[in-house]
């Protein structure tokens, strides 16, 4: 029983000591490059548990929580049941929390939070709407004020501004703007590493073309 | 040493990386024995592990030897884990997941309640509705009239629910039970609730059989919750031609403070409207003025103050039936002043122990003339409260806590004056237990002592639900209520003969509840024992003699509702209907019989639709009842006589737009669309029972207009882009 003990011990240790070693980078971009590619909710899952997986392997490492964290609110979006929903987020808000306490301040973990909350929001719109849409937008902004280039901030914040009636504070000619200054942004966005956050060029690609669309809407 | 650990580390490393292969396969399913798909199944400290298909089958292949451990794990179960002894031989798994307990998921305590919130995930009816109701006029207590087991009774005050009148009900504001929650008003003229719904963010009203920690009501509780802290500072106006409005909000950092004022002149108004029931001689006027403070006192404890200040001026004359002349008017003026202030403070102290202590006083004057002779009243009522509650694992929570109140009322009834002071202490112990996710108790005890009665009571109070499926769900619920005598009758009574009305709730209900649709139907039978009664010769309540207990009755029926927000798009509707049957011998009443405030059968609609383009809602309510009964001392028998039945047809509307950038509501509602006659009741002449006065709304049909702006900064909307 001894013998085991330290055998595990010894495992752990030799996991930890190769951390960032080829088999981490190896496995993430594998994952990466499925989550790519895959679209229904439940190839998502699969994603999101293989991060989850590695995640646990690597606890010293952000981006597997982070990806974790990502994956379960794009789920969360997806879902058809709305009951479902808060109970996607809850693993979506430990994940990107744990990413967090690894990498304080960071642009593109803040922002995940505010997506968290935006997540939220759609279980009932119109009790939620008012509490929830401020948070979110407060950590979009602290996103944005923590790394300016980050394009992802961008694009939230205008997708955000696009769906806000022009009463509240959005409307479609705010929210195109925005998303016209995430384009610039992704055009000159290089991400750190490979396995670095380099996603939403397809959201806002999908939301652009209603840009120039000639019937504007909400406008008086 | 270090290093040759490293090295040897290194080397088993690889050593291992040799090993064979070894294949984990297997089946997950829950202990109701339901296919999982979708579980992470986990080789814990490795990146091995799969996903579990559609029939909740996984198998996996890793290069990992020894001892591993072997998660499974999916939302809503408890982690399963299983150490492995990996030796390339193949390892066949049977996991069973346990549900695991989530307070969110599990079965809710609902007997009796309705609850508005907005924290709360599944709502049957949301802040917002109060505002937004056709006919509710923008009024807590009207817009609850909206819901089964409530009867609209015209012109009188107070929430008449299941049979009980509007005595039976209480108003509870962080805790604490309020005095005169309505404002003071003359006979036959509407009255409404004193706090604006935007005062607090969530209500639950209680139609019976509710928690421990309440007393002092026989039938129904409506607990209404202030917010907390404010998420920004914010400005609002209101205006229309008979009320303006102002309120400012400024937040600190851990402190938030606000001030109020309104203003209501009815001038205008009764120029262009005349009255049908009595001549105006004083148009209303009420100049009311509220504070607010919230201050954080740590991450969790806030201290909240709430003062309201109220005087309200009016002058009405009435015909008078029991004059023996004809064509006699009595001129009657209304004098109010009203002050209230609330205290709370509530601290989470030790995680798992959360203390609530509060308190309130309220101050209230009603200086009345009736043809120059004095009928003033008054009362200065102090309540506290101290609960404390103690999550003693996720399943078992604990509260208890101690209440007093003392109220000192006073009369002037000519040349008489009547007093009465009124104290009672309770000591209340409730815990909901959790027995598993799908079945939960309540189970409490309530004990007061009044001290003019000179009495103790003890009330237990007891609920279960159980869920069936996923949405749905069956509650029962069984209550014992007291309530002390009214002020009224201790003017004239010797209070140590008196002892507490009594009522007892029996209620059973199922409910199916999805995030658009709520469907609820409840079973009730509530006996009422000890009612005060007595003696009059004209059987009309006042003249009051040989006061005792001895009055009885009971009240029983069901109430269906049924809410949907899905079946028509960016539109919501709902409907209730009550059916009642009631019968008392009580006040006085020289019989059993069904009271002047029960009808039959009551439905109400309620329908809203939003229109995104034009950006305005629409809303229309119908309400139907089957008449009241009323005493004619011409006729033969006691209520016997049954007044028209009743329907109104109202809509509003609410067009949301911007003026100066800032946020605006422009709302318009009409009330009796079809101008229906809508007759509550007779009263006849003591003098001649051939002079009838009809009980009817003064106005047939009243229209209003009025616009709310609310002024936010608007750079920092901008940045933050409002998801609303």
């Amino acid at each position: 029983m001894k013998k085991i003990n330290l055998l595990l011990i010894i495992c752990t240790f030799s996991i930890s000591a190769f951390s960032q070693s080829p088999k981490y980078l190896d496995a993430m971009k594998k994952t990466l490059a499925e989550f790519a590619t895959d679209s229904t909710a439940e190839q998502l899952l699969t994603v999101s548990n293989k991060f989850e997986r590695i995640a646990l392997a690597e606890k010293t490492e952000w981006l597997p929580y982070y990806y974790a964290a990502l994956t379960r609110t794009f789920m969360g979006f997806l879902s058809e049941d709305k009951s479902k929903v808060d109970g996607i987020l809850d693993i979506a808000q430990k994940y990107v929390d744990k990413a967090d306490s690894i990498n304080p301040n960071n642009s593109e973990i803040v922002l995940l939070k505010g997506m968290v909350l935006a997540g939220r929001i759609m279980v009932d719109p119109m009790n939620r709407g008012m509490q929830y849409g401020m948070q979110s937008g407060a950590f979009t902004s602290r996103a944005m004020e923590l790394d300016p280039e980050n394009p992802r901030t961008y694009l939230m914040m205008g997708q955000s501004l696009f769906y806000t009636p022009e009463q509240y504070g959005g409307g479609k000619d705010k929210g195109c703007e925005m998303l016209m200054t995430a384009k610039e942004k992704y055009e000159s966005f290089k991400p750190a590493t490979d396995i670095s956050p380099d996603w939403g060029r397809d959201q806002m690609m999908q939301l652009l073309p209603s840009c120039n669309s000639n019937t504007p809407d909400g406008k008086e | 040493m270090r290093l040759n650990l490293f090295i040897l580390s290194g080397f088993l490393f690889l050593l291992l990386n040799a090993q064979s292969q070894t294949i984990i396969k297997g089946h997950v399913e829950s202990n109701k024995k339901e296919i999982i798909p979708g579980v992470n199944i986990i080789l814990q400290d490795s990146y091995d592990g799969t996903t579990t298909d559609l029939d909740g089958n996984f198998e996996f292949t890793t290069d990992e030897t020894g001892a591993f451990i072997l998660i499974a794990s999916f939302i809503g179960y408890v982690e399963f884990s299983d150490t492995l002894d990996l030796q390339g031989e193949t390892i066949e798994l049977n996991i069973i997941l346990k549900e695991a307990f989530n307070e969110l998921n599990a079965v809710l305590i609902t007997a009796g309640a309705f609850e508005a919130s907005d924290e709360k995930k599944s709502v049957v009816f949301s802040s917002l509705d109060i505002v937004t109701t056709a006919g509710a006029d923008g009024d807590i207590y009207g817009a609850l009239e909206t819901l089964p087991g409530v009867t609209s009774v015209g012109n009188d005050d107070g929430l008449y629910v299941r049979g009980g009148t509007g005595y039976e009900t209480v108003t509870i504001i962080d805790g604490v039970p309020v005095q005169n929650p309505y404002y003071s008003t003359l006979p036959d003229i509407p009255s409404r609730g004193r706090f604006g719904p935007f005062l607090f963010k969530g209500t639950v009203f209680s139609t019976g059989g509710y928690s421990a920690e309440y007393g002092q009501a026989l039938s129904s509780a409506v607990i209404l919750n202030t917010f907390d802290m404010p998420e920004q500072s914010t400005s609002a106006i209101s205006l229309s031609p008979i009320f303006a409005s102002a309120f400012h909000t400024h937040k600190f950092k851990n402190t938030a403070i606000g001030a109020g004022i309104n203003y209501t002149n009815l001038s205008f108004y009764d120029l262009l409207f005349k009255p049908r029931t009595y001549n105006n001689i004083e148009s209303v006027e009420a100049l009311s003025g509220n504070i607010f403070l919230r201050q954080k006192t740590s991450k969790n404890g806030i201290l909240r103050l709430y003062g309201q200040f109220e005087g309200t001026d009016l002058g009405v004359s009435y015909p008078d039936i029991d004059s023996t002349e004809e064509n006699i008017y009595d001129d009657v003026y209304l004098i109010n002043r009203y002050n209230y202030f609330n205290l709370s403070y509530r601290e989470i102290i030790a995680k798992k122990w959360t203390i609530n202590v509060g308190g309130s006083l309220s101050f209230n004057k009603d200086s009345v003339t009736v043809g120059g002779t004095n009928f003033s009243s008054g009362n200065d009522a102090f309540n506290g409260k101290l609960s404390i509650a103690n999550q003693i694992n996720e399943k078992i929570r604990l509260r208890f806590g101690a209440e007093t109140q003392s109220i000192g009322s006073i009369q002037y009834s000519g040349t008489f004056t009547y007093d009465a002071k009124q104290a009672y202490t309770g000591l209340f112990a409730e815990s909901d237990i959790f027995i598993t996710n799908d079945l939960a108790g309540r189970i409490g005890v309530r004990s007061e002592y009044d001290q003019g009665l000179d009495k103790y009571n003890l009330a237990p109070r007891i609920s279960l639900a159980y869920k069936v499926g996923e949405s749905g769900q069956i509650s029962v619920a069984y209550g014992d209520f007291y309530q002390s005598p009214q002020a009224q009758y201790l003017y004239v009574g010797d209070n140590s003969l008196l002892t507490y009305e009594k009522a007892t709730h029996y209620i059973a209900n199922y409910q199916f509840i999805t995030n658009d649709r709520t469907f609820r139907i409840e079973a009730y039978y509530k006996k009422y024992d000890d009612l005060i009664s007595y003696s009059s010769i004209t059987n009309q309540p006042g003249d009051i003699f040989n006061l005792n207990n001895k009055g009885y009755g009971y009240a029983q029926g069901f109430d269906i509702f049924y809410r949907d927000k899905k079946t028509i798009k960016n539109g919501d509707f709902w409907v209730s209907y009550s059916y009642i049957d009631s019968k008392r011998k009580f006040s006085y009443y020289p019989e059993e019989a069904q009271p002047d405030f029960v009808t039959n059968h009551i439905l109400s609609v309620i329908y809203k639709q939003y229109f995104s383009k034009i950006r305005t809602q629409f809303g229309a309510s119908y309400r139907f009842n089957a008449g009241f009964p009323y005493y004619d001392p011409n006729e033969t028998g006691f209520m016997t006589q049954t007044s028209p039945i009743y329907n109104d047809i109202s809509i509003n509307a609410s067009f949301l737009t911007q003026i100066a950038g800032n946020f605006t509501v422009i709302f318009a509602s009409f009330n009796n669309v079809f101008g229906f006659d809508q007759i509550y009741g007779y009263q006849f002449s003591y003098q001649d029972p051939g002079v009838v006065f009809t009980d009817m709304p003064p106005l047939k049909q009243t229209v209003f207009i009025g616009m709310f702006i609310s002024i936010v900064n608007q750079s920092k909307m901008d940045s933050k882009g409002l998801n609303f």
